[in-house]
């Protein structure tokens, strides 16, 4: 526990390191944290818009991966920052369910975090393995309820996307399956390619080269609209899900107490960033959108931070699974 | 983790083989240590196991091949102990911690002399001017390297 | 199936001035990443990927596909050198190349590992490009059970990589099942012995642990015994392989190659156990096992061989199938994706020059990397004469900066000093450490496939006994277990009788 203080120590010393002028900010290189491992779809979108936004601020914004428990460790580590706006987060979905589902979280989330905006907001699809019985999504629905005990729900580990997900569509169908967890995505898609698994939801990043490839198939995409890249397949809300509308939303955080006018000068670099050209056309080859201007706002991303956390709430306390 | 230098009365107990006898001790002690941290998860059964099943499964036959180690080392002889030399120990593990934490704030150059210079003074035959010199030419080497070439994410100076 | 058509197109691709200069730089880096202790291929391809956004996909592939098999080079150089396993791959490598260093043998072992890995390459080259897409739909038959199988028959072999007593050599594997056990359970994400320290929430880092136990504990054993310290107690006895060196590994090489391709097609990682299955086939059929762990070349060049030809196979799921077999290539994923290329089974009739390029690159990367390595040899075994009292702080300066970056975290550097005692200590009471780090990467594998087979089945343990593959690969592990139990059974018997 030594190693403890001594770390206490370091931390106190780099807040007495200064404050840098708001006014001027910012002077020196501003760290992206990225809760993830490098070269994954989060990391992917932070590295895109850090670019962009490196140019607007005249300052590098260097990404920096700090992986591990679900994201909490990087947002951890963001929250314990000095709020100068050298030290921001781009975090996905899981800020709002870590809430909930991390019952001894390190930091609170509504409290020691400063919204700047959203970024983007990835669609998911529905898919089972190639051989899969049911041919739409009304038959899916009967076919898992009357066979409950037989079909097998995969997902890519605790806290991950396609486990939210998963969640969700046992939550909307009202019926419990068995799921199946892997470390990743990788290997649980290896499954259901290989037919061991039957079901997946997961993010288009991961699914629709499968799709394509006739490897699996898919039932329904959860965005309110049809998706460019996946024209033939029907939303959840056509396909009689409505309450399945959901997305891996991405936002940028500063720690609680940044100065007003250092967000709000973060924010309209991410606001550039998303207007620009490149990130537009290589989000489009990640199969989603940027978010309007209105949206990449403190006020808009606070707002549907709080939504989100209140609707995951419920959902992942009956599903009884915490990941402490 | 072993503890440091362990007195087996060798002789007294008809102990053959000092050595596989304490260390026999430390696989004891680490599954007891492994038991103590997962004593609350639940073990489920070998059909649908609970988080605490293969640790526990594990730590229960680490403990067991303690005892054979303990028990051959009564039968059959073996070699005694070694002994620790701590100086060395301390010196090259204290410079690892020192860098470790020093890394974040103190940058690149002050972390990594600290670090070589510390661990340097376990070497039996230390030359400072030599020393310093090639400690010097090594940072310059990393500073150009690691956070410039590779462009990794480290601080070269202090944060201030 | 007009493979050599196909392939003519790919070296057309790959034989451009730019993507010749990629794959070169690639491999120099790979090179570079991998000799500097610590610091991996995933930490320098995650730095790079932003460098790829301006070229186009090929390229940017051919070059972290450099990276990536020149990092399983350079892996082998400083375990030999220093005995610093940087892989999972090199562990092997340290057992009789760092012996072979000790002896003044340092430039054959290199030498030995050089040609052995190109000979591998080229081989499992040809196997992607041949049997690529067939391997990958059977690959696609193994499931959780086979998995398991697989990772049973693995740790069965990994009692032979000890040379010392089999019941310190099972403890050691169980100590490492049980490092490898910390972290979140896979199904509930409960915390295992984490000891509530929050980065241990996934597990131990492989590279803390193998630079602490293999390179940090090394460092301060040679500092206790000043007459053997590093390498330089020996002379050096040429800087290649003699000929008699070359015919003694040509049969293992051909094995290594053999294991390697198979293992690596597999996409839940198998290329982890090919230079240890290979280790193992070596000790076993050897006539002088007890050679093995002394400085014994086939234990370098089987092995070496098993790595580097797994390196290459696999890559066919990843461009078969789209999914990526290990961490590596899960970057790799997301530099297509940046790309627009989205990974998956259709890549390689959508994107013929991608694929074939990119087979056609890394047989050229392997050449490369040859005649990039073997000159090195003569500067790598120079580096030897470094003398010691200032080449230890330089590796530990070398370590702590490649640990650190790995996840930004201090902790991680802490980490190396804990595993560094830890090692120490383990030699201090005989216990070797090989045997563990092989636990340590298969436990986890084994947990979770075993678990997900019993979640697939519902509970039926017969899953393991029904399915052809998986019972075959039981009996093997069984019938290696009494291989290896049976000679020290009997020896123990004869020992205490002695008594």
């Amino acid at each position: 526990m030594t190693f403890r203080s001594i770390a206490l120590a370091a931390v106190g010393l780099s807040v007495l390191a200064g404050p840098a002028m708001a006014q001027n900010y910012p002077t020196r290189p501003v760290t992206m944290v990225v809760p993830f491992a490098a070269g994954g779809p989060t990391d992917t979108v932070a590295r895109l818009i850090a670019q962009s936004m490196s140019q607007t601020l005249g300052q590098q914004v260097v990404v920096e991966n700090v992986g591990g428990a679900g994201g909490t460790l990087g947002a951890g580590r963001v929250a314990k920052a000095e709020p100068d706006g050298y030290t921001v987060l781009l975090h996905h979905i899981g800020q709002a369910t870590s809430a909930t589902l991390y019952r001894k979280l390190p930091y609170k989330t509504l409290e020691d975090f400063q919204t700047v905006g959203l970024v983007t907001d990835v669609p998911m699809t529905i898919v089972a393995r190639k051989d899969f019985p049911a041919k739409d999504m009304k038959e899916l629905v009967e076919y898992v309820k009357a066979n409950k005990d037989k079909v097998t729900l995969a997902n890519a580990g605790v806290g991950s996307a396609s486990h939210l997900c998963g969640m969700l569509f046992q939550d909307a169908i009202k019926t419990q399956l068995t799921t199946v967890p892997y470390k990743g995505t990788g290997p649980a898609m290896n499954d259901l390619v290989g037919s061991q698994v039957d079901l997946m939801c997961d993010q288009t990043t991961n699914t629709t080269g499968q799709i394509k490839g006739n490897a699996i198939k898919a039932y329904a995409v959860t965005t309110k609209d049809r998706l460019a890249s996946l024209g033939d397949l029907p939303t959840v809300a056509e396909a009689g899900l409505a309450g399945m509308t959901v997305g891996v939303w991405h936002g940028v955080y500063a720690p609680k107490g940044t100065p007003a006018p250092v967000v709000e000068k973060l924010s309209g670099a991410l606001q550039t960033a998303l207007a620009d050209q490149t990130v537009i056309a290589r989000f489009a080859e990640l199969g989603t959108t940027p978010e309007p201007k209105e949206r990449a706002t403190p006020a808009a991303h606070d707002q549907h931070l709080r939504a989100e956390i209140a609707r995951w709430k419920p959902i992942i306390e009956a599903a009884g699974t915490f990941a402490d | 983790m072993p503890p440091p230098q362990m007195k087996v009365p060798a002789a007294g107990l008809g102990i053959r083989s000092p050595r596989n006898f304490a260390g026999g001790l430390v696989l004891l002690a680490i599954a007891a240590l492994a038991l103590w941290q997962i004593q609350d998860l639940s073990v489920g059964t070998a059909m649908r196991m609970g988080p605490g099943y293969y640790p526990r499964l594990l730590a229960f036959l680490l403990g067991f091949f303690g005892l054979v180690l303990m028990a051959g080392s009564v039968v059959v002889h073996g070699d005694g102990l070694e002994r620790w030399r701590v100086k060395n120990l301390v010196l090259v593990l204290g410079a690892i911690v020192i860098f470790a934490f020093a890394i974040r704030t103190l940058g690149l150059v002050l972390s990594g002399a600290a670090l070589m210079l510390v661990s340097a003074l376990a070497s039996h035959d230390l030359r400072w001017r030599e020393v310093l010199l090639f400690t010097a030419g090594m940072l310059v080497f990393s500073v150009i390297l690691f956070p410039i070439a590779l462009n990794l994410p480290l601080p070269i100076w202090p944060r201030l | 199936m007009d493979v050599l058509g196909n392939l003519a197109m790919g070296m057309g691709v790959a034989l451009t001035p730019l993507n010749l200069g990629l794959c070169l730089i690639g491999a120099l880096v790979g090179t570079m990443i991998g000799v500097l202790p610590g610091l991996g291929p995933i930490a320098t391809i995650a730095m790079l990927l932003p460098l790829t956004f301006s070229l186009d996909a090929t390229g940017a592939l051919i070059m972290l596909a450099g990276i990536y098999y020149g990092a399983q080079y350079g892996g082998s150089t400083t375990a030999i050198l220093v005995n610093m396993p940087g892989e999972t791959s090199s562990v092997v490598t340290t057992l009789d190349g760092h012996q072979m260093a000790r002896q003044g043998r340092a430039g054959a072992a290199l030498g030995i590992a050089a040609l052995g890995s190109f000979f591998a390459g080229c081989v499992a080259t040809l196997a992607v490009a041949i049997l690529g897409p067939i391997l990958a739909s059977v690959a696609k038959e193994f499931g959780a059970p086979e998995y398991f199988a697989l990772m049973v028959l693995g740790l069965v072999g990994a009692t032979v990589l000890a040379s010392g007593s089999i019941v310190k050599a099972v403890a050691m594997i169980i100590l490492g099942l049980l490092l490898g056990a910390v972290g979140s359970d896979i199904e509930t994400g409960t915390p295992r012995m984490t000891f509530d320290i929050p980065q241990l929430a996934d597990g131990i880092n492989f590279t803390v642990l193998a630079i602490g136990l293999f390179g940090v504990a090394e460092i301060i054993r040679n500092l206790e015994n000043p007459e053997e310290r590093g390498v330089l107690g020996a002379k050096i006895r040429g800087l290649l392989p003699t000929w008699q060196d070359i015919k003694t590994s040509a049969a293992p090489v051909l094995r290594g190659t053999f294991l390697g391709s198979v293992l690596g097609i597999l996409p839940g990682n198998g290329a982890v156990l090919a230079p240890y299955a290979s280790y193992t086939l070596e000790k076993k059929i050897a006539r002088e096992p007890q050679r093995f762990g002394r400085g014994a070349v086939e234990g370098v060049a089987g092995p070496e061989a098993a790595n580097n030809a797994g390196a290459q196979t696999s890559f066919i799921p990843l461009l078969t199938l789209g999914i990526p077999p290990n961490p590596v290539m899960a970057l790799m994923v997301g530099a297509m994706t940046i790309q627009g290329i989205i990974p998956g089974p259709q890549v390689m009739d959508t994107n013929p020059q991608l694929f074939w390029g990119m087979i056609a690159s890394m047989w050229l990367g392997n050449a490369m990397l040859v005649v990039i390595n073997l000159p090195m040899i003569g500067l790598w075994v120079r580096l030897l004469m470094v003398p010691y009292r200032l080449l230890y702080p330089a590796i530990l300066l070398f370590c702590c900066i490649g640990v650190f970056t790995v996840n930004n975290s201090y902790v991680d550097v802490l980490g190396v000093a804990f595993f560094g005692l830890v090692g120490y200590g383990l030699t201090k009471f005989g216990f070797e450490p090989a045997p563990l780090m092989l636990a340590f990467v298969l436990g986890p594998l084994m947990e979770e496939n075993l678990r997900r087979s019993l979640l697939i089945s519902r509970g039926d343990p017969m899953v393991f006994l029904n399915r052809p593959i998986s019972l075959g690969l039981l009996l093997v592990a069984a019938a290696l277990l009494l291989l290896v139990v049976m000679p020290s059974v009997k020896k123990r018997r004869k020992e205490a009788f002695q008594e």
